[in-house]
């Protein structure tokens, strides 16, 4: 066994190692989350599936562009490969993300723009295999799937990180690993008005009782067709949240994030089960490991396929030379 | 079954349905790869093309099969996954607080 084969077999074995010590921690070491108990160490295999997704398609889109400058065979089978990969790892995080939006949000699919964009992508890199089966001609098929690679590639950043995050209202809990600008709450006065999402919220007071203030939200669902009155608590001591109410009829909470009594303002935000779920150090270890179990584990992937892609491909070049 | 034993068990399904996938994903390609290396190795190039000049070669035995790094790896996530499983529920049951009894607390 030559030295770059034993070391392969070692590298495989490492992957392996530390991809059981993750599904170990999953179960084992992390808390459950709370709002969301055990259904919550989904998030450790849904977001690293999402994320090797991304990184395939972007090897993909790199081998793409090296084919169509250096018309290497090989560079064909390693954008392929690739693809193939980020491919099953998009199906994996919409199958997992499917399981923990019934747990969550009580349905497995409800058109949310993260799942209705995610179905878009797996529907282009489909397109790109459906593509490469219709073209004979081995030249010309590389050629076209390299071009449509990269434009397949072009829409993907825009489906996974910027769609999703436009839209106004998402039950998908963003804010639990980016803060965006849907996620930031609103700081308001007593009496003042404003808008979470599609929910307007008024802020009609705040209450202290010892080291914990309670804030009196009046909180109304679109077209004003109902109205409820959520009291969401604040510690000051340790300055984070104690309650948080849920939305009439829905599974948002509403939390309040600091308050200033004072000038008699509060910043309040609305919250999708999982925000928040990377507080926790331990989670985030465990989180931050799976990510790079799993990259490592397309690493193996993508040299074992693009391998069986390329030396198939020599061996059709040697058929048709025969012929 | 409580709701929260209920969610382990999915999150422990969702879980394993990633591994099946990716393991048949790479057990797949795994043989496809080990097949076509053998094809390789058996039909060098220009072979076809000079049958004449070839001598016949002896009859040589495959290489015994032996436990390789890849059966390594899946015997660990199956004891990994295994364990997961069977002892995860246990083990959160024991890592919970237990609230003192009633005679210790007053003792």
């Amino acid at each position: 066994m030559g030295m770059a084969q034993r070391l392969g077999s070692i590298g495989k074995l490492l992957v392996g190692m530390w991809l059981a010590g993750v599904t170990i921690a999953t179960f084992v070491v992390i808390p459950p989350y709370q709002g969301l108990g055990d259904a919550g160490r989904i998030v450790i295999v849904h977001v690293p599936t999402a994320w090797v997704a991304v990184i395939a398609f972007t090897v993909s889109a790199v081998y793409s562009a090296l084919y169509l400058r250096r018309r290497r065979p090989d560079d064909d089978a390693k954008a392929t490969a690739a693809a193939e990969g980020g491919l099953i790892f998009t199906l994996l995080a919409t199958l997992t993300g499917m399981v923990f939006s019934q747990i969550a949000w009580g349905v497995f699919w409800n058109w949310d723009p993260r799942q209705v964009t995610i179905l878009i992508l797996l529907l282009i890199y489909a397109a790109l295999f459906a593509l490469r089966s219709a073209i004979d001609e081995p030249e010309r098929r590389r050629r076209l799937a390299a071009v449509y690679s990269l434009f397949a590639f072009v829409t993907m950043p825009f489906l996974m990180f910027v769609a999703p995050r436009m839209a106004e209202s998402t039950l998908h809990p963003n804010c639990a690993f980016i803060k965006g600008s849907d996620c930031d709450g609103i700081t308001l006065k007593i009496g003042h008005v404003g808008q979470l999402g599609d929910q307007k919220v008024q802020l009609l007071g705040l209450e202290r009782q010892g080291d914990i203030v309670v804030a009196q939200v009046k909180v109304s669902t679109p077209g004003l067709a109902s109205e409820a009155i959520l009291q969401p608590g604040y510690d000051l001591a340790t300055r984070s949240y104690t309650d948080r109410p849920t939305f009439p009829g829905q599974r948002f909470t509403l939390a309040l994030e600091s308050v200033d009594l004072e000038r008699g303002e509060a910043r309040i935000n609305m919250e999708a089960p999982g925000s928040g779920l990377l507080a926790n150090q331990r989670t985030l270890w465990v989180f931050l490991a799976s990510n790079i179990g799993f990259t490592m584990l397309f690493v193996w992937m993508f040299l074992v396929r693009s391998q069986v892609l390329s030396l198939e491909a020599q061996i059709a070049q040697r058929k048709v030379a025969l012929a | 079954m409580s709701e929260s034993t209920s969610a382990i068990y999915v999150s422990m399904a969702t879980v394993l349905l990633v591994w099946v996938t990716i393991a048949i994903y790479l057990a797949r390609v795994s043989a496809r790869l080990r097949s076509l290396q053998r094809d390789v190795r058996s039909d060098p190039p220009g072979s076809a093309q000079r049958p004449e000049e070839t001598a016949p070669q002896p009859a040589v035995a495959p290489d015994p099969p032996s436990v390789t790094a890849d059966q390594w790896t899946w015997m660990a996530w199956y004891a990994a996954l295994t364990y997961g499983c069977v002892e995860a529920p246990g083990m959160l049951k024991w890592l919970q607080p237990h609230p003192k009894a009633a005679g210790q607390l007053a003792g």
